[in-house]
């Protein structure tokens, strides 16, 4: 018996090299791999698979009103890519950083990303490494994974949690994204006893399981607008009272707000400065993230901060002095 | 071992087919590599795709491959399929994401070109929407041109702000580029300090090749992490009643005080968080970096040892109070 993976190549050749579009008899015809003495019902589903394992591997193949096949050539192969040679090293770090990164969710179709891509690119090995979680990073992997599925798919998802004060409890949630943050993966999603978007630390989930019911339909939609990165939030900005502040970069660290702000807040240039407008939520957090991140990072707002910056760095000195 | 299913090998083959142009030679070692699959396992793989080819099935409309002497190589052109199929949405999304972690958000002008390679469908700013794996943002261009000039061995001028306030620019010899809980950074000889450095690669404000080369041998290429405990020195921290001490702030650390909640000395495990006085030993890389953490929590931490940074705290402290 012929190999599916020869018959799969076949179809894929055959389509690629024929001048016109061709029907399922042809084809069953001329692709070497469909047994001859199926009936037609067997071979029309071997031939709807193996079209879809083709769809899945980036074959776009449309079928006219005729019932005939074609490739769209346009659609499905790659044109020029046009980056430059520090481009597609940046490109090629951050591939082998992520398939080195054991807490890398989608391992498996970013290594053929990285193979289809290999013939536009110049050869280049770039050494790089990743390690962005730190907690179980292989099941946090295995469990973005998951979800990713489950919220592409809008199925609903069921787990136990344990939450930061050590409850352990059981839940079904609408996944509606995911997002990597110092270290951890985290699920937002509608929990349906609560019927509220809440975010769960994926390392604190178990027994994952995604709702197997009518898989090809969804549960649920997902908000119109929903955008993941409103859930986001910098380390000053958990707590319960809110507050603005207004934190400047001098001229030496003004080129380096974009980067810490993280697309929060607001940025302003004051001359060669730039003052970012950011609601908190923890002072305490917000005074370690301004001298952590410093230097040229200062506090204008709110005033009683500003001076408690000033005062706290007084008793770190006298401590140490 | 279970077998790879036909379907993923069938792409996996997908992948690689049009890189198979008449004349060329791949190691199957690498190849293998690149796929995630065993050398055997992509060998037998590829005697499968020796037998494919379209109708009549002439020998100049088969995939002429074979595996010799550990290397596949190809002896005439491909009967179709000689340009890259697109990567598929969930390909696309991987990539997103990957560069993503990298830096390269949705609006980068190297993630919409690289829509050009993906399916049509395809949306980096509706995939980021969804799905965030991502660290922060980089000075331009820097963090390609690191990558470049590591893959190249050539040496770089950086200009880097320190967390010391010292802006300097160097010349460094770029080993490797690693991640660590959303930062980045690259180990390389630092030709100012005549020895080993880390660089956050966020505090590199610019990197310039200066056309010369370094050689590498394979320690320099090896996989860092941020925070190797291994040979870096230690400072003693006492951390007082409301220090607020977590393993996760202080890769590395070890308690070397006792603590009614804890029972004698060794490592911190987890991001288990305790109070109360505590001695902790802290591995460090840089006595900036370590000063600043310090600083950054008031006068709840105290550096007892060793005195350079117990100095370097005070001239922290001091650029914020006068």
């Amino acid at each position: 018996m012929t190999d599916a993976v020869e018959r799969i190549v076949n179809l894929a050749l055959h389509l690629a090299h024929a001048a016109k579009p061709v029907g399922h008899e042809s084809i069953r015809r001329d692709v070497f791999g469909y047994p001859k003495d199926q009936d037609e019902a067997a071979y029309l589903r071997m031939f709807e698979r193996d079209k879809d394992e083709l769809r899945a591997a980036g074959f776009v193949i449309e079928a006219n009103e005729a019932g005939l096949y074609s490739l769209d050539s346009a659609a499905t192969f790659v044109s020029d890519v046009g980056l430059s040679a520090t481009e597609i090293a940046a490109v090629r770090a951050a591939g082998t950083a992520a398939l080195s990164d054991p807490s890398f969710p989608f391992a498996p179709e970013l290594r053929l990303a990285l193979a289809k891509l290999a013939s536009r690119f110049e050869p280049l090995e770039v050494p790089a490494a990743s390690r962005q979680a730190d907690e179980s990073p292989s099941d946090q992997a295995e469990n973005a994974a998951a979800l990713e599925l489950a919220t592409r798919a809008s199925k609903r998802v069921e787990f136990v949690y344990t939450n930061s004060i050590g409850r352990t409890a059981a839940h079904t949630v609408e996944p509606y994204g995911l997002f990597l943050r110092d270290g951890r993966w985290y699920m937002v999603g509608r929990d349906i006893a609560h019927d509220e978007p809440r975010v769960y630390t994926v390392a604190r989930m178990a027994d994952l399981m995604v709702s197997g019911a009518r898989p090809k339909s969804p549960d649920f939609s997902r908000p119109a607008g929903f955008d993941v990165s409103a859930f986001i939030r910098l380390p000053f900005q958990y707590g319960d009272q809110e507050f603005s502040a207004a934190l400047r970069f001098d001229q030496s660290a003004a080129w380096r707000a974009k980067g810490l702000a993280s697309g929060l807040g607001v940025l302003r240039s004051e001359g060669d400065e730039t003052v970012w407008s950011v609601p908190a939520r923890d002072d305490a957090a917000l005074l370690r993230w301004v001298v952590e991140n410093g230097p040229g990072i200062s506090v204008d707002a709110p005033t009683e901060l500003a001076d408690r910056l000033v005062s706290t760095m007084r008793k770190a000195a006298t401590l140490h002095g | 071992m279970a077998k790879t299913p036909a379907s993923e090998r069938a792409r996996r083959l997908l992948a690689v087919i049009a890189r198979l142009e008449s004349g060329s030679e791949i190691p199957l070692v690498d190849l293998a590599a690149e796929l995630d699959a065993s050398p055997t396992e992509l060998a037998s793989d590829l005697e499968t795709l020796s037998l494919c080819g379209v109708a009549p099935f002439t020998p100049d409309e088969m995939i002429d491959v074979f595996v010799v002497d550990g290397m596949v190589e190809v002896y005439s052109p491909l009967p179709a399929l000689d340009r890259p199929v697109r990567l598929s949405m969930t390909e696309a999304r991987a990539l997103a994401a990957a560069l993503q972690g990298a830096g390269f958000s949705a609006d980068d002008s190297l993630v919409q070109r690289l829509e050009a390679a993906t399916a049509r469908e395809f949306d980096a700013a509706q995939a980021e929407r969804i799905v965030r794996a991502a660290s922060g943002q980089h000075a331009k261009g820097v963090y390609g041109s690191l990558a470049a000039a590591a893959g190249a061995h050539r040496v770089v001028t950086i200009d880097y702000e320190s967390a010391g306030g010292a802006g300097t620019s160097r010349e460094i010899e770029p080993h490797v580029l690693f991640a660590e809980r959303g930062a980045w950074y690259v180990a390389a000889h630092c030709r100012l300090a005549g020895a080993e450095r880390t660089f956050r690669v966020d505090r590199i404000r610019s990197a310039q090749e200066n056309g010369e080369s370094f050689t590498v041998d394979a320690a320099d290429a090896a996989p860092r992490t941020a925070t190797p405990s291994g040979d870096l020195p230690t400072a003693r921290v006492r951390f007082d009643a409301a220090g607020d001490f977590s393993a996760r702030d202080w890769p590395g650390a070890r308690l070397v005080s006792e603590h009614p909640a804890e029972s004698g000395d060794g490592d911190i495990a987890g991001p288990k968080a305790v109070l109360g006085p505590l001695e902790i030993e802290i591995p460090y890389a840089g006595t900036d970096w370590i000063a600043r953490r310090v600083v950054a929590r008031g006068g709840a931490v105290e550096v007892l040892s060793p005195p350079d940074v117990r100095a370097a705290v005070v001239a922290v402290a001091e650029s914020y109070s006068g």
